[in-house]
C-alpha cells in the first residue's frame, strides 16, 4: 500500500500569494459596499457616476503599468536577466487587460453623460494610443523575433510608450478637455470630491491594487516556469 | 496518476476553506442587501446641498440588488483566482522536480562516460 507523498511546506512565497487573494477579497467587499451602499449619488450625473469608482482606478493602473513595463525593460537592457524581462511581459499582459477595462469602463459612462459612446478628446485618444501601445508590445513579443533580440526590441518599444503615461495623466490640464479634472495623485485638486466619495475611489483605488499586483505576480511565475520548461527542453533534446 | 490525484486532493483541501470564507463574505453582503431593501434603501443618498434627492422610484432603489450581483460575481472571480493559484504552485514544483531529474540523468550518463 503507498502512502501520500508528504504535503510540501508553505513557504514565504505560498503565504505572500494567499495573502493577496485574501485581501483583495477583503478590501473588493469593502469597495462594493462603500460604492454600492454608502457613498451618496452625484447631483449632476447621478447613478451612472458610479462607475467613477472602477473606470478611475484601473485607468490609474494602467498608467502605473507601462511605468512599470519600462523600469523593468531599462533593467533587461543593462543586465540582460530573463527575470527582468519576464517581469515586464507579465507586467504588459495585466497592463493590457487593465488599459481594455479603462476604456470600456469610460466609454459606458460617457455615453449617458456626453450622449457618445467615444469623442477624440486628447486624454480619450491618447489612452486609446496607449492600448496600441500594449498591443503592439505583446504582439511583437508573440510574432516578432524569439529569445534576447524579442526581448530587447520589446523593452526599446516599452520605454518609448511609457512617455505617454505622463501625458495622459495630464492631459486635461495641458488641453481643453471634455474629461472630468484629475481626483487621483499629485495634480489631483484637494476639494475635487465629497470625502466619502474620496473614500470610496481610495478603498477602491486599494483593492485593484492589490488585484492588479496579484495578478502580476501569478503571470511574472508563469512566465518563469514557461522559461524553465524551454530550458528543459533544450538540455534534452 | 496517484500522485496527480493526491495533488488534486491537497488542492481541493486548501479550495474548501478559502471558499467558505468567500462565500461567508457573500452570504453576509446578501443579507445586509436584503435587509437594505427592505427598508427602503433610500436613507443613504442625501448628505449634502450638492447631491441629489433619490426617491423610491429612482434607480438608487435598486443599488442593493446591483451589490448582490457584484459580490456573487467577485466571490466567484477570488475562488476561482485562488484555485489557479495554487495549481500554477504546484506545476512549478513538478517543473523544479522534472528540472532535477534531467540535472540528474545528465550527471549519470556523463559518470557512466568517464567510466
Amino acid at each position: 500500500m503507498r502512502s501520500a507523498p508528504p504535503a510540501p511546506r508553505r513557504t514565504m512565497d505560498d503565504l505572500l500569494r494567499d495573502g493577496f487573494v485574501f485581501a483583495g477579497a477583503i478590501f473588493m467587499t469593502a469597495t462594493l459596499y462603500l460604492v454600492f451602499l454608502w457613498v451618496p449619488t452625484d447631483a449632476n450625473l447621478g447613478v451612472s457616476q458610479r462607475i467613477f469608482y472602477f473606470h478611475v482606478p484601473v485607468a490609474i493602473l494602467s498608467l502605473i503599468s507601462i511605468l512599470v513595463i519600462a523600469g523593468a525593460s531599462i533593467t533587461h537592457l543593462i543586465t540582460k536577466g530573463k527575470r527582468s524581462d519576464a517581469a515586464a511581459y507579465a507586467t504588459a499582459e495585466i497592463g493590457f487587460v487593465f488599459c481594455s477595462l479603462g476604456i470600456v469602463t469610460g466609454a459606458i459612462w460617457a455615453k449617458p453623460v456626453w450622449g457618445v459612446w467615444w469623442t477624440w478628446d486628447p486624454k480619450l485618444t491618447l489612452t486609446l494610443a496607449l492600448w496600441f501601445i500594449y498591443a503592439s508590445y505583446l504582439m511583437l513579443r508573440a510574432y516578432g523575433p524569439k529569445g534576447s533580440q524579442g526581448a530587447r526590441y520589446g523593452a526599446v518599444l516599452a520605454v518609448i510608450g511609457a512617455v505617454d503615461a505622463p501625458i495622459i495623466y495630464y492631459a486635461a490640464e495641458l488641453w481643453r478637455s471634455a474629461h472630468p479634472s484629475l481626483v487621483l495623485g499629485p495634480a489631483a485638486e484637494g476639494d475635487a470630491l465629497d470625502p466619502r466619495m474620496l473614500a470610496g475611489v481610495v478603498i477602491s483605488m486599494a483593492a485593484f491594487a492589490i488585484i492588479f499586483t496579484h495578478l502580476i505576480i501569478e503571470r511574472y511565475s508563469l512566465r518563469n516556469a514557461e522559461n524553465d520548461i524551454d530550458e528543459i527542453f533544450q538540455r534534452v533534446t | 496518476m496517484t500522485r496527480y490525484s493526491n495533488v488534486s486532493h491537497r488542492i481541493a483541501g486548501l479550495v474548501k476553506p478559502a471558499g467558505v470564507v468567500l462565500l461567508a463574505l457573500a452570504a453576509t453582503a446578501l443579507l445586509h442587501t436584503a435587509a437594505h431593501a427592505a427598508s427602503g434603501a433610500t436613507d443613504e443618498v442625501v448628505h449634502s446641498s450638492t447631491l441629489a434627492q433619490a426617491s423610491e422610484s429612482s434607480p438608487d432603489a435598486n443599488l442593493p440588488f446591483l451589490f448582490a450581483v457584484y459580490i456573487i460575481t467577485w466571490a466567484g472571480f477570488f475562488v476561482y483566482v485562488f484555485y489557479m493559484s495554487h495549481r500554477q504552485r504546484e506545476m512549478r514544483r513538478e517543473i523544479d522536480a522534472l528540472a532535477q531529474t534531467v540535472r540528474d540523468l545528465e550527471d549519470e550518463r556523463e559518470a557512466t562516460l568517464q567510466h
